[in-house]
């Protein structure tokens, strides 16, 4: 099925490239990271004080057609100078797009991002998390699907085929982030019988306007989110992917200088059907001046109404934020957060702070702190994980266009 | 002569008061007068510039500090007209780097909070954002938020000013008055052009009632005949001496846009 996919692939795009293309876009972005860790590690084996990476995503896109037909490349490669697991490359792009009158195909790997809360991403399921970049859910690898969204009179109607499952990326016995027994990641088990073959699906409909966005999504297939059981011998972490039925709610409501947001979903698997939902607002303080910098603040309340017994870190917390945007010519800007376990005295803070060097790229601040971990909570794991990331980005790019045309 | 009788008391006095009351109207009608013609020139000005449909356009933005000092930014532009309200537009950044391939898609309202949305390519996510922040600056430019979106004539009170000469162009001199929430100035003076109602030029003055920045819009063309669309934007700061020039370039009306072109659903597409 996927290396049909694939052939199917490349013999539209060489018909597609044969034809030639209108503009085509190359971009390259190079990372070089740096983390620091002031705890020395809570297990044998685990990168001690710092940890350098490198990593490096390309960016290939052409349109045809008048902007009807695109093309995405985009692959993505990281060297790490202590864990091997996070020594990895993934195609976080390549498909095919066509617009055809009211409906969009895309076929190939692609990427999709569902939801509105910022503390946590509840609803979104398509993409597998690539753990090993962050522990903000952030990174995703690439999917293989073959979709087709619908404008129809209210909002749009999509539907997905996922012909082939991504298990997650998960440290290694090197890195930090782990639990106190390693994962095993090459022998994760299945609940169907088919494996990673087994075809995942998944509708969407979205509607935006009038100040609300709402999204209703429904997905049947492998969870995202492992579980995991020892191996026989007790000295590995296995991961075990069910399969699940999910559905999913987004909402939006903007009221001026309030945007009210929830996320909430109802799953149902072999082993414990469960409701989560996370809710909150952002709002941004008005200012009525040219100078002052744009401040929002955001409050979130994450549950799940499994308590304690959550895999989620999420199960009744609270996270409290503040965006800062200079609007200045380097576009810094900042947000910080603190997520608080009600139940337990858990603390997660976590603080992003970038800005541009003009003409060169881009340097970010990354800061991780776990404070005052419970031992009953999930993350008390990673309690002597807190770091500071230092990372630069620097970009290149290049562009050949027939015409200049501004795309569609 | 003596007047000292009451009812020569009483003349006075209600003289007196039909004289202020007078005094009054005639303010308040002279002033009605100039809101209406102040009116009347930005409607002739929305109905000249208004069905072209859709237009795309690129832009480019040089940002200079007091010293000299310049930032390139690139942005395509994309809008559509919306039928009795704002219209919708796109903004695709291109230039610097690393904001390349993000876009706002902004609905504007002619009598409620714009609709904003922002696409972010690095995590391929389509965000709700605020419509408040207007007043802030815009990639760092002299340019506020405000001054780049859609112009809607619901949007400001108007009061006419005078007739006076820009350049030895003949212009009509008006005020406009944000009535739309946290604007960033209390009111901007604009310049019209006699024969074809375009604005040439702005003075914006912030809540303190001082002037704080200028912006001179140069090199218009017309298109299709019709339309009269700027090439050039010179803004000035007056308090900080920062300067912005703004380029507008391949201006290309009636693309064939559909408003399914401006969801934000699809917004990804853009990059």
């Amino acid at each position: 099925m996927l290396r049909n996919c694939v052939l199917l692939l490349l013999l539209v795009i060489s018909t597609a490239a044969h034809a030639g293309f209108d503009s085509a876009k190359y971009k390259l972005e190079v990372t070089p990271e740096l983390r620091l860790f002031p705890d020395s590690p809570a297990y044998s084996g685990q990168t001690d004080n710092c940890s350098l990476s490198i990593s490096a995503l390309g960016k290939v896109d052409m349109e045809w057609n008048d902007g009807l037909t695109k093309l995405a490349i985009y692959p993505f490669a990281r060297l790490d100078s202590e864990d091997s697991e996070r020594t990895h490359a993934d195609l976080r792009e390549f498909n095919l797009r066509q617009r055809t009158g009211d409906f969009d195909w895309l076929i190939g790997v692609g990427k999709v991002f569902w939801g509105t809360t910022e503390s946590l991403h509840l609803v979104d399921i398509i993409n597998q998390t690539d753990a090993v970049e962050s522990i903000d859910g952030e990174d995703k690898l690439g999917q293989p699907m073959l979709s087709l969204a619908w404008a129809i009179p209210v909002g749009v109607l999509s539907g997905f085929i996922l012909p082939y499952f991504r298990e997650r990326t998960l440290p290694g016995e090197n890195g930090r982030f782990r639990a106190m027994i390693p994962y095993d990641t090459d022998s994760a088990i299945y609940e169907s019988s088919h494996k990673q073959h087994h075809i995942d699906s998944a509708l969407r409909w979205q509607y935006s306007g009038g100040g609300i966005d709402i999204g209703l999504s429904q997905f049947l297939g492998t969870a995202r989110e492992p579980r995991f059981i020892f191996n026989q011998d007790q000295t590995k972490l296995l991961p075990v992917y069910d399969l699940i039925r999910q559905t999913g709610l987004d909402f939006n409501f903007v009221s001026g200088s309030w945007i009210l947001k929830l996320e909430a979903l109802y799953q149902s698997n072999r082993i414990e059907n469960f409701k989560a939902a996370v809710g909150g607002f952002e709002y941004t303080i008005p200012t009525a001046s040219f100078d002052a910098p744009e401040i929002g603040l955001l409050a979130e309340y994450c549950w799940d109404n499994r308590g304690s017994d959550s895999l989620s870190i999420y199960q009744n917390d609270l996270f409290l934020g503040l965006r800062i945007g200079l609007n200045d010519i380097a576009g810094s800007e900042m947000l910080a957060g603190i997520t608080q376990d009600m139940q337990h005295s858990s603390r997660y803070i976590s603080i992003d702070a970038s800005r541009r060097i003009e003409n060169i790229g881009r340097i970010a601040l990354k800061l991780r702190v776990f404070n005052d971990i419970s031992t009953n909570d999930p993350l008390y794991t990673y309690k002597r994980d807190s770091y500071l990331q230092i990372e630069f980005t620097f970009y290149f790019s290049g562009e050949i266009s027939k015409e200049k045309d501004h795309g569609r | 002569m003596p007047c000292n009788t009451p009812l020569n008391k009483i003349s006075f006095s209600s003289i007196l008061a039909i004289t202020a009351t007078l005094l009054i109207l005639s303010i308040t009608c002279i002033d009605t007068a100039a809101e209406d013609k102040g009116l009347a020139i930005a409607r002739e000005w929305d109905r000249r510039d208004s069905g072209y449909n859709d237009y795309s356009a690129i832009m480019i933005m040089t940002l200079r500090s007091a010293e000299g000092k310049e930032a390139v930014r690139k942005m395509r532009m994309l809008d559509i007209e919306v039928e009795g309200d704002g219209d919708k537009s796109i903004l695709v950044f291109d230039e610097p780097n690393d904001v390349e391939g993000t876009a706002l898609l902004t609905w504007s309202h002619k009598f409620k909070d714009d609709d904003s949305w922002i696409y972010l390519p690095s995590l391929s996510r389509v965000k709700r954002i605020s419509s408040n922040n207007k007043s802030g600056a815009f990639m760092g430019s002299e340019f506020a938020f405000e001054d780049i979106g859609s112009q809607e004539v619901e949007k400001f009170s108007y009061k006419f000013i005078e007739e006076s000469a820009l350049n030895g162009q003949p212009c009509y001199v008006v005020d406009l008055v944000p009535v739309y929430a946290n604007s960033g100035y209390s009111r901007q003076r604009v310049w019209y052009d006699k024969p074809e109602y375009r604005i040439v030029k702005i003075d914006y003055y912030d809540h303190r009632k001082e002037l704080l920045k200028t912006v001179q819009i140069l090199d218009y063309k017309r298109y299709l005949e019709r339309f009269w669309l700027p090439g050039q934007y010179e803004m000035v700061n007056h308090k900080t001496e920062r300067s912005t020039t703004l380029l507008i370039q391949n201006y290309k009306l009636r693309n064939g846009y559909t408003q399914r072109d401006f969801e934000p659903t699809g917004l990804e597409r853009i990059r």
